[in-house]
């Protein structure tokens, strides 16, 4: 027979109210949890063991959870309905809120707050409000930079950074279009030098120097530099220092400008300036030469008239005849000079040409030198026409003429009377010399050099006190240039000038 | 005159306050609201029984959220701006202080608390959660955002002797939301 043995009811609540009382110390009597149902006949027991075991029970997964609180694992899940620890899971539930925040703030999502734990609040607060000015920041930065970028990508100038060691680590498009290079990928990590031309290198160099040392931009400067197919273009380069929060130099900037299209124009201006000079000097010149070559002739002319002024009771029908067809020759030759005047101001004026052709040079001064005896023959003089060779050269014959009748001119202006006055021509390679040489006064030697020269006035009156304007020299030496010969001089006081100039030989 | 369906249809036109109330205002008494909501839950819950009167009760409050959602928060904010916009819209209208505990993206389930919430913080323990409104609300609001149907379930309450309540939501599987027109 089994004895089953009760333990009294007294027991229980004694092992209960121990039970509880361990709790308090944190060490439940083992003997609670052998009780059984089969003990529990009394309905207040039974209902005492319950309520005890309940609130170990509470009590155990309060304190496991305060425990897993405590270690930092705030996932760990709160006991649900647990009156023992409610304020704790209040405290759990905000450091899990608070993790959640902080996992948007993680994000970047700035715009959050809480509004718990006092002064810890306060703390959070300034934080992400610090955040969020950061962001701003940050924001208007981004802004700034793209609207910076914009510009510099838009702009025709360039731009470049690089390394205080010349190292290259940004190029704006424009340095990749001005460059020809097709991106920036091209041109990383290159020399600055490497875009220069070496003749520029020492001017790069002391220039870059001089930006690390005086710590500030420096003004624009002109290089030579090196597009990516070896072309070279002129370009302008300022500089700048960037350093870092130190103040130490870190990087260099430059902005390049292209201004090979704006030397080109000022060139093309400088040309169109020299140009206009010239066409008002060709102007001035003009007017001189018109007032100078036409008014020369009136010297034969006033002369045959003269001379035909004193009528048949002087003159033989043969010497008026004679006078005659002289003065209608020399109307002839002014009347031809007229025309190369006005041709040769056209060709001034670029509105006539060089008309270069084969020129017989000896028809040529022999015909020339035959309207000119009738100037010689006030003074006598002996007009030599030694040209004997056949000689053909490369000439403007209008031009020509124009320049022998001048010479011929001059030098009957300064040979005294019945002095002589020689005309030559000698081939040589690729040329031929012509001149003409009187044995009259002679030049000056402090004359020498002005007699070319349309910038200094200079003339001097002839033997028979002829006046001159100094004209005719230089417009004999401009003609002579035009069809690609030279012009000299050579002179001896009181015993000639001989004036001589080449053209190129057929 | 009103018709049978003119609230059920046109709950968010709680009509002119401003107008309707010059004096007393937006502000009530916090004990009026709950006068009248545990005196609806008792008629309720002795006419239909416990199991349906909470079923009325989550509807309404499912009712209210979608409306509420509709008209007072963001629908196209991403997840975190809408949670901060109900976070501040309930403390504007003094309903609770909700904070988001844990929220599981992929599976879209959501732990988070209501403190100072109007339907329970200090009742009297009673070991029952009560805020059976608050789960339709939460479940409502959820829907009209997400565009699905959501389960919420109180987990701890006032009433269970908590100092916070703590609502576990989880999508319903397999079920989109429904537009109620």
């Amino acid at each position: 027979m089994n004895i089953i043995h009760e333990p009294p009811v007294l027991d229980i609540v004694k092992i209960c109210s121990n039970a509880i009382k361990g709790l308090a110390e944190g060490e439940i009597d083992p003997a609670f949890f052998r009780i059984n149902d089969y003990d529990l006949d009394v309905p207040e027991i039974r209902e005492l063991y319950y309520n005890t075991k309940h609130l170990i029970e509470q009590y155990s997964a309060g304190k496991n959870f305060i425990t897993e609180l405590a270690k930092g694992n705030v996932e760990t899940e709160a006991p649900a309905k647990n009156n023992f620890v409610a304020p704790y899971k209040e405290l759990h539930s905000t450091l899990r809120h608070f993790i959640w925040l902080l996992k948007q703030v993680a994000e970047g999502n700035y715009n959050v707050k809480i509004d718990f734990s006092g002064k810890f609040s306060d703390i959070f607060t300034y934080l992400t409000t610090s955040l969020l000015d950061k962001q701003e920041l940050e924001k208007k930065l981004h802004e700034n930079e793209k609207i910076l970028r914009m510009i510099i990508d838009t702009a025709p100038d360039g731009f470049s950074i690089s390394t205080i060691d010349g190292k290259m680590v940004y190029a704006s498009p424009s340095i990749c279009r001005m460059f020809g290079y097709d991106s920036f990928d091209e041109v990383k990590d290159k020399q600055m030098l490497d875009f220069i031309h070496e003749s520029q290198y020492e001017k790069a160099k002391r220039a870059t120097e001089e930006l690390i040392k005086n710590k500030r931009t420096s003004g624009a400067k002109e290089y030579l530099e090196k597009r990516k197919d070896g072309s070279l273009f002129s370009v302008e380069v300022a500089g700048g220092l960037i350093s870092d929060e130190n103040g130490n130099p870190k990087y260099l900037f430059f902005a390049h400008r292209d201004i090979s299209e704006r030397l080109q124009l000022k060139l093309e201006l400088q040309k169109y300036a020299e140009q206009l000079e010239a066409s008002n000097k060709a102007k001035d010149k003009f007017f001189s030469i018109i007032a100078h070559d036409l008014r020369g002739p009136f010297q034969a002319f006033i002369g045959f008239s003269e001379l035909l002024k004193q009528g048949p009771e002087v003159l033989s029908p043969q010497e008026i005849k004679q006078f005659s067809n002289d003065l209608h020759q020399a109307l002839k030759n002014q009347y031809q000079l007229l025309t190369d005047l006005l041709e040769w101001s056209k060709l001034q004026m670029g509105r006539g040409s060089v008309e270069i052709e084969s020129v017989n040079l000896t028809d040529e001064v022999s015909e020339l030198a035959a309207t000119m005896a009738i100037l010689t023959k006030k003074k006598e003089i002996t007009l030599q026409n030694n040209i004997l060779e056949n000689l053909t050269v490369k000439a403007d014959k209008k031009m020509l003429r124009l320049v022998l009748r001048n010479l011929i001119s001059n030098s009957i202006k300064f040979t005294n009377n019945n002095g002589v006055i020689a005309l030559a021509a000698i081939a040589k390679e690729g040329f031929v010399e012509l001149s003409v040489a009187d044995n009259g006064i002679g030049i000056e030697p402090d004359d020498m050099d002005k007699l070319f020269r349309i910038d200094i006035p200079h003339t001097t009156k002839g033997t028979a006190n002829e006046p001159g304007t100094g004209l005719g020299l230089v417009l004999c030496k401009e003609m002579v240039e035009k069809q690609g010969g030279n012009m000299f001089v050579e002179s001896e006081r009181g015993k000639g000038s001989r004036f001589y100039f080449t053209l190129p030989r057929c | 005159m009103h018709n049978n369906n003119y609230y059920q249809h046109n709950l968010p036109d709680v009509g002119d306050i401003e107008t309707g109330r010059p004096n007393l205002g937006n502000m009530t008494s916090v004990a009026v609201y709950r006068l009248a909501q545990y005196a609806m839950r008792t008629v309720l819950i002795n006419t239909l029984g416990r199991g349906e009167a909470d079923k009325c009760f989550f509807n309404a409050g499912k009712l209210a959220g979608t409306e509420f959602c509709n008209k007072y928060l963001p629908l196209d904010a991403d997840f975190n701006t809408f949670m901060q916009t109900l976070y501040d819209t309930l403390i504007e209208l003094k309903a609770g202080v909700m904070r988001v505990e844990d929220i599981d993206f992929e599976r879209l389930e959501v732990t988070l608390t209501i403190s100072e919430d109007l339907d329970c913080s200090g009742l009297p323990v009673t070991n029952e959660t009560v805020c059976t409104y608050d789960e339709g609300f939460l479940a409502g609001v959820l829907s009209a955002y997400l565009k699905k149907e959501f389960d919420v379930k109180e987990v701890d309450c006032w009433s269970t002797g908590e100092r916070t309540c703590r609502f576990k939501i989880k999508p319903k599987p397999e079920s989109y939301y429904e537009h109620n027109t």
